[in-house]
């Protein structure tokens, strides 16, 4: 038993590491031999998931960070910012060559509930929600890379078209509104005015005025919708269509800082409408518990939500 | 590759389809559930250019399977701790797509960070990079077949570390159910 578990566990190594590059006949293979006993299956089943559990790492930034070349660059400015406060307790001189010169990358990072507007020399202006962290380059206004978090972009057409880069995706514009929301999971991009190009050496999806496209980034996946609302958000009005109540709690936080925790029932429930904040946390949580049905109590700062328990 | 011709592999063999489907689930009716989220799923799609389709037809059921399968073990998980206690502002994790507990990624980088370089390298290009082989190959300035023995040998570590910290979340679980109810009586 132990011996075929053992040898299970290497051919369903063996397979997993091919499925990339399997043509259809090793497809049928694959399934024969998943077929054919038990253990294959489970063997196969344990792979898989480790595997699945090893895509998870790509979500964290001080991952990533070691193997992408953009991202040197910020360790590198990080390391500097410790040896200048170092310098700054007194440690000397050695630290002052470290410092990053003018052309190193500015970082933008905001918190929960914190909007952040920046107008460009060149007339374009962003507008940064709140747990976002964006990096501009200094030597190009026209490029900004999001490194998490949501973007509201207003571009003057120019002949230099603007390039944003959001989870290994490039999009590029030629002076147009919209939105970039990355996640762990998803980059959502959304236009409101004009047009741009996602992934101009790829896929080369051109995404119009009202359209939108949302990429699951563990597969892959590109799936085209429509943008009714793009930006809101810098108003305090957040739009949700066949969404989550999750999706809304995150939203709240992101824009406002409100922190609202779900009890794992109520996080999947469907949500479609229109949230105005009014800028009071308090009024804008209980506003949501009770559009949704729920109880609700708090716990410090955090608002914790939960089933209501009687049907009334 | 519209998506018209992924709905045209998806009928043209379906047979295959839901063998592969049948033997990763535990039920016919869960196959078939499966079945349908992957007919949703082609329609949604807008894939570029796709060289085998059939190829991406069964990737894309793969995926989804294992997404379920976690999906699932998260549930069960939550559902223990549930039951135990009372709501509290820890126990509900603020985001629901982190699917892990830092520490237990931090664990995983760990186990990374503990084989030998370019096992770690050729399984970063693998899996999160999604390089080919033969790329990972002219990178490491290795053979394929070196760069198959790496990842053969990267997956297996994977697979015994990943099976240790689950039966030790589970026994922790455990331990906490009993403690809980310990309290109540």
């Amino acid at each position: 038993m132990q011996v075929s578990l053992t040898t299970a566990l290497d051919a369903a190594i063996d397979w997993h590491t091919k499925l990339s590059s399997m043509n259809e006949a090793q497809w049928e293979a694959f399934v024969a031999w998943l077929e054919a006993s038990a253990e294959n299956r489970f063997a196969y089943d344990r792979v898989a998931k480790s595997d699945a559990f090893l895509s998870q790492l790509s979500a964290v930034p001080s991952f990533d960070r070691e193997e992408k070349q953009p991202e040197e660059t910020h360790r590198f400015r990080n390391i500097a910012a410790v040896t200048a406060a170092l310098a700054i307790l007194g440690s000397g001189l050695l630290a002052f060559a470290l410092v990053p010169s003018q052309m190193a990358p500015r970082i933008e990072q905001t918190s929960a509930g914190v909007v952040k507007q920046i107008a460009f020399a060149d007339g374009n202006r962003l507008a940064i929600n709140g747990e976002t962290r964006l990096v501009l380059d200094p030597a190009d206004p026209r490029a900004v890379t999001i490194d998490r978090g949501e973007v509201l972009f207003s571009v003057k057409h120019s002949q230099h078209p603007f390039t944003v880069e959001a989870g290994g995706f490039k999009i590029l514009d030629l002076g147009t509104v919209f939105n970039v929301k990355l996640t762990d999971s998803t980059l959502e991009l959304a236009v409101k005015e004009g047009s741009v190009l996602f992934d101009p050496t790829g896929a080369r999806l051109t995404v119009k005025e009202g359209q939108s496209i949302s990429v699951y980034l563990l597969h892959n996946l590109v799936v085209r919708g429509n943008a009714a609302s793009v930006g809101t958000w810098v108003a305090g009005e957040l739009s949700f269509e066949d969404s989550t109540v999750a999706a809304v709690a995150e939203a709240m936080q992101r824009r406002s800082g409100i922190d609202i925790r779900l009890s794992p029932s109520l996080s999947n429930k469907p949500f479609t409408g229109n949230i105005r904040l009014t800028g009071n946390g308090a009024a804008d949580a209980i506003h949501l518990a009770r559009l949704i049905g729920a109880d609700y109590h708090r716990e410090g700062a955090a608002w914790i939500f939960s089933p209501r328990r009687d049907n009334r | 590759m519209t998506s018209s011709g992924l709905r045209a592999v998806y009928q043209e063999r379906r047979i295959l389809i839901e063998r592969l489907i049948r033997a990763r689930t535990n039920s016919a009716d869960e196959a078939q559930e499966v079945m349908q989220e992957l007919w949703l799923r082609i329609e949604q799609v807008r894939p570029g250019p796709i060289a085998d389709p059939v190829a991406y037809v069964m990737r894309m059921a793969l995926n989804m399977i294992v997404d379920r399968l976690l999906s699932q073990e998260r549930k069960r998980m939550r559902e223990t701790n549930w039951v135990a206690m009372q709501p509290s502002a820890a126990e509900f994790p603020n985001q629901e797509t982190k699917v892990m507990a830092a520490d237990e990624l931090a664990r995983v980088r760990q186990l990374l960070d503990q084989m030998p370089a370019t096992m770690s390298r050729a399984l970063v290009m693998f899996r999160l990079e999604r390089l080919a082989q033969k790329d990972i190959a002219a990178e490491l300035g290795m053979s394929v077949s070196g760069v198959e023995k790496l990842l053969a040998r990267a997956y297996r570590q994977l697979t015994e570390f990943q099976q240790t910290a689950t039966s030790e979340a589970h026994t922790k679980s455990e331990l906490l159910g009993l403690r809980s109810t310990h309290d109540a009586g």
